[in-house]
């Protein structure tokens, strides 16, 4: 009864195939894709553009998890910097307390930094939340401070 | 650079692919080519240039690493080639699995999905297509290869077994190809026509 083949011996004989490459010569190479009808410069350049493709990708996926890892690490950083919830009338005292300690020698360059500041009636929590952030950047609130209130 | 046993930074790795000269480009297309033969259609459409993207795209992101001091560069892509077609296989033998009729026997293998596969594959048509190029040649070396590679031996089995140097053996391939080739256009993955 004649042989039937299988995967397994299917696999083994293009191995055997691919393998071979690895010993034929530089000559050989050449011939080969040349009596495909092929050019070797053109699949030389066909198997550069993979290179350069899959090097773009990998660029791309590191800038896209080095800002995935920056966006966290904010988050995370304006989350420890902003323990403490708390109403919008103890932040606003807050902002008032570190601006009035601020010394008269450096008050003029401070409040420039809030030349754009709102009447502080019209501060709503998410402006308190960037002021009290700008003061702390600023050294003039310190964590303590936050804790305390 | 790295240390003996260490792997290489990114750049250095991406200093050696740019590097590779025009014959590694080519060596490396045909063996990606010859180790896709045949396959076109079964691996959801993968073809050579799939699977050269792919070991580029694990050796630049790491996935791969390669130690310098155990193999040369050109060498370490062709075994991570290598390792992603055997991937590719198993996987192959997974999605045809699914199911509750393909159940492992004894030896851990799979039963009915090689039955599937090899139908829809036409293993059988295509080996005997490519052993029949070869069943009037008066040397019957190559025939002879051909069944020692089927039934599973190694190239030094085969040399040991028919007596003969690398040197012969690789004539031989060379002739199996050029002849395989030449009738089923096999660098061109084109084994439909098989």
């Amino acid at each position: 009864m004649q042989k039937k083949y299988k995967l397994k011996n299917w696999f083994g004989f293009i191995d055997a195939l691919a393998d071979s490459i690895l010993e034929s010569s530089d000559e050989d190479i050449y011939n080969e894709v040349k009596e495909l009808g092929e050019n070797p410069k053109e699949n030389a350049e066909k198997v550069r553009n993979l290179i350069s493709q899959a090097i773009m990708l990998e660029k791309k996926r590191k800038l896209i998890e080095a800002r995935k890892m920056y966006e966290a690490k904010e988050k995370n950083s304006t989350i420890k910097q902003l323990p403490i919830p708390f109403n919008l009338k103890d932040k606003i005292e807050l902002i008032i307390k570190a601006l009035t300690n601020v010394p008269q020698s450096n008050k003029a360059s401070v409040m420039m930094q809030f030349r754009e500041l709102k009447k502080i009636d019209d501060i709503d929590d998410n402006d308190a939340d960037i002021i009290i952030h700008k003061l702390i950047q600023l050294g003039l609130l310190k964590d303590e401070d936050i804790k305390n209130e | 650079m790295s240390t003996e046993d260490s792997t290489v930074e990114l750049t250095e790795i991406i200093d050696q692919l740019n590097s590779l000269g025009e014959s590694d480009l080519n060596r490396l297309k045909c063996f990606a080519d010859r180790k896709m033969f045949g396959m076109e259609g079964v691996l959801n459409g993968k073809n050579s240039e799939d699977l050269l993207q792919e070991a580029f795209s694990r050796v630049i992101s790491g996935s791969r690493k390669w130690y310098p001091s155990k193999v040369n560069f050109i060498g370490f892509l062709f075994g991570v080639i290598r390792s992603i077609a055997s991937e590719w296989r198993k996987k192959l033998v997974e999605i045809e699995t699914v199911g509750g009729d393909n159940i492992r026997n004894i030896n851990g293998e799979f039963n009915k999905y090689e039955k599937d596969i090899e139908r829809r594959f036409d293993v059988d048509r295509k080996i005997k297509a490519i052993k029949e190029l070869f069943k009037e040649d008066k040397d019957a070396l190559i025939s002879q290869i051909i069944d020692g590679r089927l039934e599973g031996l190694t190239r030094s089995e085969i040399m040991e077994c028919l007596e003969i140097s690398i040197k012969e053996y690789e004539t031989a391939m060379k002739k199996l190809y050029r002849r395989c080739q030449a009738k089923f256009s096999i660098g061109g993955c084109n084994a439909k026509e098989i």
